[in-house]
C-alpha cells in the first residue's frame, strides 16, 4: 500500500473521535456551556464501552453503555454549571479528573491492572480491511451525527433555543425560553456526541487503554476554533487534525523521524492554529 | 437563602463528598469506615507519614500558590502540570551539572533553571493569548500534551543518562531532608523545600497588596477593560501574571528533585499540577487557606497510599475532583434578587 | 383589557421599590409612568406584566382579582412588553426573534415559519410597522430593532402593550413616530402603557398618567392639560437649580483638535475644541460617538487623519502618556470602562496611577467628587450609580487638565447627581478645560453646550448654535439636514 492511500485510510479511522468531540463542543458552546472535559467524557465513554462490551459479550451493549457514561459526565457538567453555578473550567477540570481516576479504578478493580482491560471483541467486520474501516458502527453514527447537528440547529426549535441560550441568555429567557434546561439538554447531548469517539476507539482498537484518548478531546477543540462553531466547517478541520495523526503513524515508516517528534507536531500544529484562529476572530 | 441552608451546603457536599469516598472502599471489597481509619492513622499517625504529608503538601502549596497568582489576573493556568514537568528535567540536568559549585550557588541555580524554564513556558501561553487572543486554557493544555511529548525526546536525545531519566544531582545541589531533625522522619521524602512552600504563598500575597504591579494584576482580573481604559496596561500584566505563575509552578519541581529524588525521571511529578489547581481553588485566596488546602490534600493523598494495596489510590483523585465540584458549587456567593 | 393595580408593593430586601401604587389601564388610552430613575416606574410594569410578583396587593385583569399572575398567564391574557433592553438575540435575523419562545413547529420540533411569516406581514401592513426580517437584529438601527419588538409582541396577539422606557435613546423625531403608531394600536381599541421620565412625551402624546416619586404614587388622572412644569414638579418635588452655562471663552486658542480622523465607522471627523469651551456631540446612540471616545482617549488607533492636543500631536501616544499630557476622559459605559466593580473606591480613584503620594491623592479625589459616603475602602458596587460616576468623574479631574472627553455623564444617573454632575463640568470649563460632551440627553447638551455638532453615521453632519429649535436638531440627528 502506497503512504498515500495509508493516509487516506489512516486519516479516516482516525477521524471518528475528532468529529464526535468536535461536534459535542459545537453543541454544548452554542449553547453557552463551556466543555473542556470532552478528554475526560472519551475516557469514561471509552472505559464503559469495555466494561459493557466484556460483561455482555455484545458490542452493541458496549456502544450503548459507553454513550450513556459520556452523556452521564457532560450531564454531570451542565448541572455543575448550570444549577450549581461552578465556572465552567473549573468544573472541567474537576470531571476531567474524575474521569481519568475513575479509569484507573474501574481497571484495577475489575482486572487488577491500571493499564489496559482484556480484549474487547468490537464488531464483526462486515467486509475486509481498508473497506472495513468505512463501515464501524461507531463512524457511521458519527457520520450521520454531524448530519443530524446542522440539521438541528438549522431548522429545529431546539436549535434555535440553544443558539438563542448561549448568545443572549436574557432575551431567552424574557421569550418564555427555559434557558436551563435547553443547556442541560444540549450539555447532555454533547456527552453522548463525545462517547461516540470513546466508542469508536475501544471498538477499533479492541481494548481499554486509559491514555488511548491521546489528548482528542483538547485537540478539537482548536477545530470547533477555526470552524467557527459552524457545524461543517468544524467537522471538516477536525478532519484535518485527524490527518496529523495518520501521519504520525504512516509517516517516520516513510521518513527518518524520532517517533517522539512526530508525537508532538499535533500539537504544535494546534497551538498554531488556535492563535491564528484567535486573532482572525479578534480583527 | 435561608441561614440554615447557606450553611447547610457546605456540610451536605462534604457528607456526599465522604459517602463517596466509603463508596469506592466499597466497591473495592473493603470495609468502608476501617478503611478511612487505617488510611488516616498511617498518613497522619506516625511520624513517616506524617513526612511524606508534608512533602506533598509542599509540592501542592507551590503549585496552588502558581494557580492563584494567575486566577488573580483572571486566568486559568491548566499547564502547571507541564510547568513542573519541565522544571523538574531542568533542575535535573543542570544540578548534575554542578559538581564543582558550592551548596549556596548549586541550589539557586539548579532552582533557578527550573524556575525560568517553567517561566518561560509559561510565558508562551501569555504572549499567545495577548498577542493573538489565544485562550489560555486551550493553549495550557495543549502546551501540557506537548510537555508530555518533548520530555522523552529530551531525555532520549542527550539530556538523560537513559531515555527514562537524568543523571543524579550534585550533592551540593541537594536540599537536606528534615530527618536531618528527627530519626523519626528517617526516610520520609520531606525536605528543607518545605520552607518554600511556606514563604512563597505568603510573598506572592504581599506582592498581591502592596506592590504596583501585583495589584494591578489583581485589578485586571476584576475589571480588564476598565482597566485598559484607565491606561493600566493591561497586556504587560497578563503576560506577568501568567509568567510568575509558571515561576513559581517551576519551584514546586525542587521539593521533588533537588529534595527528594536527587534525579529527574518520567512521570514523577504527574498529577502534582492538578492537584495544584484543586488546592488552589480551595485555598480561597489567603496564605493561610493554601496551606491548610495543601495539608488536606496532602493528606488525602498519603491515605490514598497507605491504602493502596486493597484500594486503588485513583480513588482519592475522584474524590479531588468531587471536593473541586463541591467548592465551585457552592463558593459562588448566592445573588440575592 | 382593561387592567387594574390595587395597593402594589414591592421590596427587595430591605429596599422597598414601590409602595402601596394602586393604577389602572384603559382600553384605548395611551398611559404614561412617569418618574424619574428609581422611582419604581419599571418595577411597576414588570408587575404588570407579571415578571414579578408583588410583596403584596394585587391586580385586577378583566374584572378577576389575582394576587400573581405568573407571565405565561399575562402571556394568555394577550399582556405583551417591548423591553428596553436584553430581548433581542444580536445574531437572529427578524424571523427568527419572531418566532424564538413561541415557535410554530410540525413533527420533531422542525420550525414551521410560513404562517407565522405571513402574519407578521400582515401586522406589519395594518398598524404601518416596517422591519426587514431578512437582516441580524444587531445590524438593525435602535428604532427598526423596537419596531420589531412591538411586531412581536403583536404577532403574538396582544391587545395590551407595555413599553419599558422606549424613547430613552431616540431622537424626538423617532419618539413621535412611535407614539403615532401607539395611537394607531390604541384606536384600535389596544391598552397601552409607556414608562418614561420625558415630561414632553406625556404632555404631548399621553391620555393619562400616573407619577411616581420614589416608589410612590404622587399623581393619577388625565394629562390633557398638564403642562411640563406641574409634571416636573410632581415628579420631582422641588425643581432642580438649573445648569448655568460658563460664559463662552473669547479668543481662547484650541487646545483639541481632530482632523479629518477616521476608523471603522467613523469618517473624516474634524473638530476643535477651545480653553474654556463646552462642544456639545449630538447624535443618536451608535453613530459613531463610542469610536469617538475611543479613539480620542487613545483605546483604539485612527486609520486616517490626526489627532492633537495643545499643537502637539497625540498619535502613538497611549492612554497613560495622553493623560499626562493633560487629557481627561469619561467613558460613556460606566460598567464596562468606568469602574472595576469589585474593586475599592479607593482603587478606583486611582486606578492607572497607583504608587507614589497615591493614598493623599485618592482623598483629595474623594472630597473633590463630592461622592457620599465618603469612605474609600467600601467597595465601589456598593456606591450608588451616581456617586460611581463622581468617582469616574473625579478621577479624569485628578490631574491638571487641558481637555476633557466625556460621554453620556449623567446616564442612569439620579437627578440630583445628574445635576451635580453637570455643575462640575461647567466648573471645569470655566477654570479653562477644554470639554467635549458627547451625550443623548438633548436637554444637557443644549443647556450645558456652547457649540454643538451632530454625529451621523460616522460624519459629522451638522454644527449649529446650542438654541436651535429641538424639531431642526433632531432632522439634523437623524440625517435629515446636512449641513
Amino acid at each position: 500500500m502506497s503512504v498515500a492511500v495509508a493516509l487516506v485510510v489512516e486519516t479516516v479511522r482516525m477521524s471518528c473521535p475528532y468529529v464526535a468531540c468536535a461536534l459535542a463542543a459545537v453543541v454544548t458552546e452554542r449553547a453557552g456551556v463551556i466543555n473542556v472535559a470532552l478528554e475526560g467524557a472519551l475516557v469514561v465513554s471509552g472505559l464503559a464501552t469495555a466494561v459493557g462490551a466484556l460483561l455482555s459479550g455484545s458490542a452493541l451493549v458496549g456502544l450503548v453503555a459507553g454513550v450513556a457514561a459520556g452523556a452521564a459526565l457532560c450531564a454531570g457538567h451542565g448541572v455543575a454549571v448550570v444549577r450549581g453555578r461552578a465556572d465552567a473550567i473549573v468544573s472541567s477540570i474537576a470531571w476531567n479528573l474524575i474521569a481519568f481516576a475513575l479509569a484507573r479504578y474501574v481497571l484495577r478493580v475489575l482486572w487488577g491492572t491500571a493499564s489496559s482491560s482484556p480484549r474487547v471483541a468490537g464488531f464483526a467486520a462486515p467486509a475486509s480491511p481498508p473497506l472495513a474501516t468505512l463501515t464501524s458502527p461507531a463512524r457511521l453514527a458519527t457520520a450521520l451525527a454531524a448530519g443530524a447537528v446542522a440539521w438541528m440547529f438549522a431548522r429545529t426549535r431546539f436549535g434555535l433555543r440553544a443558539d438563542a441560550a448561549g448568545e443572549a441568555p436574557e432575551a431567552a429567557r424574557a421569550q418564555g425560553v427555559d434557558v436551563a434546561r435547553v443547556q442541560l439538554v444540549a450539555a447532555t447531548v454533547a456527552g453522548a456526541l463525545a462517547a461516540l469517539g470513546g466508542a469508536h476507539l475501544v471498538l477499533d482498537q479492541h481494548r481499554f487503554e486509559v491514555g488511548m484518548s491521546g489528548g482528542r478531546g483538547f485537540l478539537a477543540l482548536a477545530a470547533v476554533l477555526v470552524g467557527r462553531h459552524r457545524v461543517g466547517p468544524t467537522a471538516l478541520a477536525a478532519v484535518g487534525l485527524a490527518g496529523l495523526d495518520a501521519a504520525q503513524i504512516a509517516l517516520p515508516a516513510a521518513v527518518k523521524l524520532p517517533p517522539e517528534l512526530v508525537l508532538a507536531v499535533p500539537y504544535v500544529a494546534a497551538l498554531v492554529i488556535v492563535a491564528v484562529a484567535a486573532r482572525r476572530q479578534r480583527a | 437563602m435561608t441561614l440554615v441552608t447557606r450553611h447547610a451546603r457546605p456540610v451536605i457536599a462534604a457528607a456526599l463528598v465522604l459517602t463517596l469516598f466509603n463508596l469506592l472502599v466499597f466497591a473495592a471489597g473493603e470495609a468502608p469506615w476501617r478503611a478511612l481509619v487505617t488510611g488516616l492513622e498511617g498518613s497522619l499517625g506516625t511520624a513517616y507519614g506524617l513526612g511524606q504529608v508534608l512533602y506533598k503538601a509542599t509540592s501542592l502549596a507551590i503549585a496552588g500558590a502558581a494557580f492563584q497568582v494567575a486566577y488573580r489576573a483572571g486566568l486559568f493556568n491548566v499547564g502547571i502540570e507541564g510547568q513542573i514537568a519541565l522544571a523538574a528535567l531542568a533542575a535535573g540536568v543542570v544540578g548534575a551539572r554542578l559538581g564543582w559549585a558550592p551548596a549556596w550557588i548549586a541550589v539557586p541555580v539548579a532552582g533557578g533553571a527550573a524556575v525560568g524554564v517553567a517561566a518561560g513556558w509559561a510565558a508562551l501561553a501569555g504572549w499567545l493569548r495577548v498577542r493573538f487572543g489565544a485562550h489560555e486554557v486551550i493553549t495550557t493544555i495543549l502546551q501540557n500534551r506537548l510537555a508530555d511529548a518533548l520530555l522523552p525526546l529530551a531525555l532520549a536525545h542527550g539530556l538523560g543518562e537513559t531515555g527514562v531519566r537524568t543523571r543524579d544531582v550534585a550533592a551540593s545541589a541537594a536540599i537536606p531532608r528534615l530527618s536531618v531533625l528527627s530519626h523519626a522522619l528517617a526516610g520520609s521524602a520531606a525536605s528543607f523545600a518545605v520552607l518554600l512552600a511556606l514563604v512563597t504563598p505568603w510573598l506572592i500575597d504581599r506582592w498581591e497588596r502592596r506592590a504596583k504591579v501585583g495589584r494591578e494584576v489583581g485589578l485586571v482580573g476584576l475589571g480588564p477593560e476598565a482597566c485598559r481604559a484607565a491606561g493600566v496596561p493591561v497586556s504587560s500584566r497578563l503576560l506577568v501574571a501568567l509568567t510568575l505563575s509558571g515561576a513559581v509552578a517551576g519551584l514546586t519541581a525542587c521539593g521533588a528533585v533537588l529534595g527528594y529524588k536527587g534525579h529527574y525521571e518520567l512521570g514523577m511529578t504527574t498529577g502534582v499540577g492538578f492537584a495544584g489547581i484543586a488546592v488552589g481553588l480551595l485555598g480561597r485566596g489567603t496564605p493561610l487557606g493554601l496551606l491548610a488546602a495543601a495539608l488536606l490534600v496532602g493528606a488525602l493523598q498519603q491515605t490514598g497510599l497507605v491504602l493502596n494495596a486493597t484500594v486503588p489510590k485513583e480513588a482519592t483523585d475522584v474524590l479531588f475532583g468531587a471536593v473541586i465540584l463541591a467548592v465551585a458549587t457552592t463558593g459562588r456567593r448566592e445573588v440575592t434578587r | 383589557m382593561r387592567i387594574e393595580a390595587r395597593g402594589l408593593t414591592k421590596r427587595y430586601g430591605d429596599v422597598v421599590a414601590l409602595d402601596d401604587v394602586s393604577a389602572q389601564l384603559t382600553e384605548g388610552r395611551i398611559t404614561a409612568l412617569l418618574g424619574e430613575n428609581g422611582a419604581g416606574k419599571s418595577t411597576l410594569l414588570r408587575l404588570l406584566a407579571g415578571l414579578s410578583a408583588p410583596t403584596s396587593g394585587e391586580l385586577v385583569l378583566d374584572g378577576v382579582a389575582r394576587a400573581r399572575v405568573s407571565p405565561a398567564e399575562a402571556r394568555r391574557l394577550g399582556i405583551g412588553v417591548v423591553h428596553q433592553h436584553f430581548s433581542l438575540v444580536p445574531s437572529f435575523d427578524g424571523l427568527k426573534n419572531l418566532m424564538l419562545g413561541d415557535e410554530p413547529v410540525g413533527p420533531l420540533g422542525v420550525l414551521r415559519p410560513g404562517a407565522l411569516l405571513a402574519r407578521a406581514e400582515r401586522v406589519m401592513r395594518d398598524v404601518g410597522l416596517e422591519v426587514d426580517l431578512g437582516l441580524p437584529a444587531e445590524a438593525l438601527s435602535v428604532g427598526e430593532r423596537q419596531r420589531l419588538e412591538i411586531l412581536r409582541v403583536l404577532v403574538r396577539g396582544a391587545t395590551t402593550l407595555l413599553f419599558d422606557e422606549p424613547t430613552a435613546t431616540q431622537t424626538r423625531a423617532e419618539a413621535a413616530r412611535l407614539y403615532a403608531v401607539m395611537r394607531r394600536l390604541a384606536d384600535d381599541g389596544a391598552t397601552v402603557a409607556v414608562v418614561t421620565h420625558h415630561l414632553d412625551e406625556v404632555s404631548a402624546h399621553a391620555d393619562e398618567v400616573v407619577v411616581l416619586r420614589r416608589g410612590a404614587r404622587v399623581f393619577a388622572g388625565e394629562a390633557r392639560g398638564l403642562t411640563t412644569d406641574e409634571l416636573a414638579r410632581l415628579a420631582l418635588g422641588a425643581a432642580p437649580p438649573p445648569v448655568s452655562r460658563p460664559p463662552p471663552p473669547v479668543d481662547a486658542p484650541v487646545v483639541l483638535a481632530l482632523d479629518a480622523l477616521g476608523a471603522g465607522r467613523l469618517v473624516d471627523v474634524s473638530l476643535e475644541v477651545r480653553r474654556g469651551e463646552i462642544v456639545g456631540v449630538a447624535g443618536v446612540d451608535g453613530n459613531g460617538q463610542d469610536e469617538l471616545v475611543e479613539l480620542i482617549a487613545g483605546l483604539a488607533a485612527p486609520a486616517r487623519g490626526r489627532l492633537s492636543l495643545d499643537g502637539a500631536p497625540l498619535d502613538g501616544l497611549d492612554v497613560a502618556a495622553r493623560r499626562s499630557r493633560g487629557l481627561g476622559v469619561v467613558h460613556g459605559d460606566r460598567h464596562a470602562l468606568g469602574i472595576v466593580a469589585g474593586a475599592s473606591v479607593h482603587d478606583n480613584l486611582v486606578l492607572g496611577e497607583l504608587g507614589g503620594d497615591e493614598a493623599a491623592r485618592a482623598r483629595q479625589r474623594l472630597v473633590a467628587s463630592g461622592a457620599s459616603p465618603a469612605r474609600l475602602d467600601v467597595p465601589i458596587s456598593a456606591l450608588s450609580g451616581g456617586n460611581q460616576q463622581k468617582v469616574v468623574l473625579a478621577r479624569a479631574l485628578g490631574r491638571p487638565l487641558r481637555a476633557l472627553v466625556v460621554a453620556h455623564p449623567t446616564r442612569g444617573v439620579d437627578a440630583a447627581a445628574a445635576a451635580a454632575l453637570r455643575a462640575r463640568l461647567a466648573e471645569v470649563a470655566l477654570a479653562g478645560c477644554a470639554v467635549l460632551l458627547v451625550s443623548a440627553d438633548l436637554a444637557e447638551l443644549r443647556a450645558l453646550s456652547h457649540r454643538l455638532v451632530v454625529l451621523c453615521r460616522g460624519r459629522v453632519t451638522a454644527a449649529l448654535p446650542p438654541d436651535v429649535d429641538e424639531a431642526e436638531l433632531g432632522r439634523a440627528m437623524l440625517g435629515g439636514a446636512a449641513a
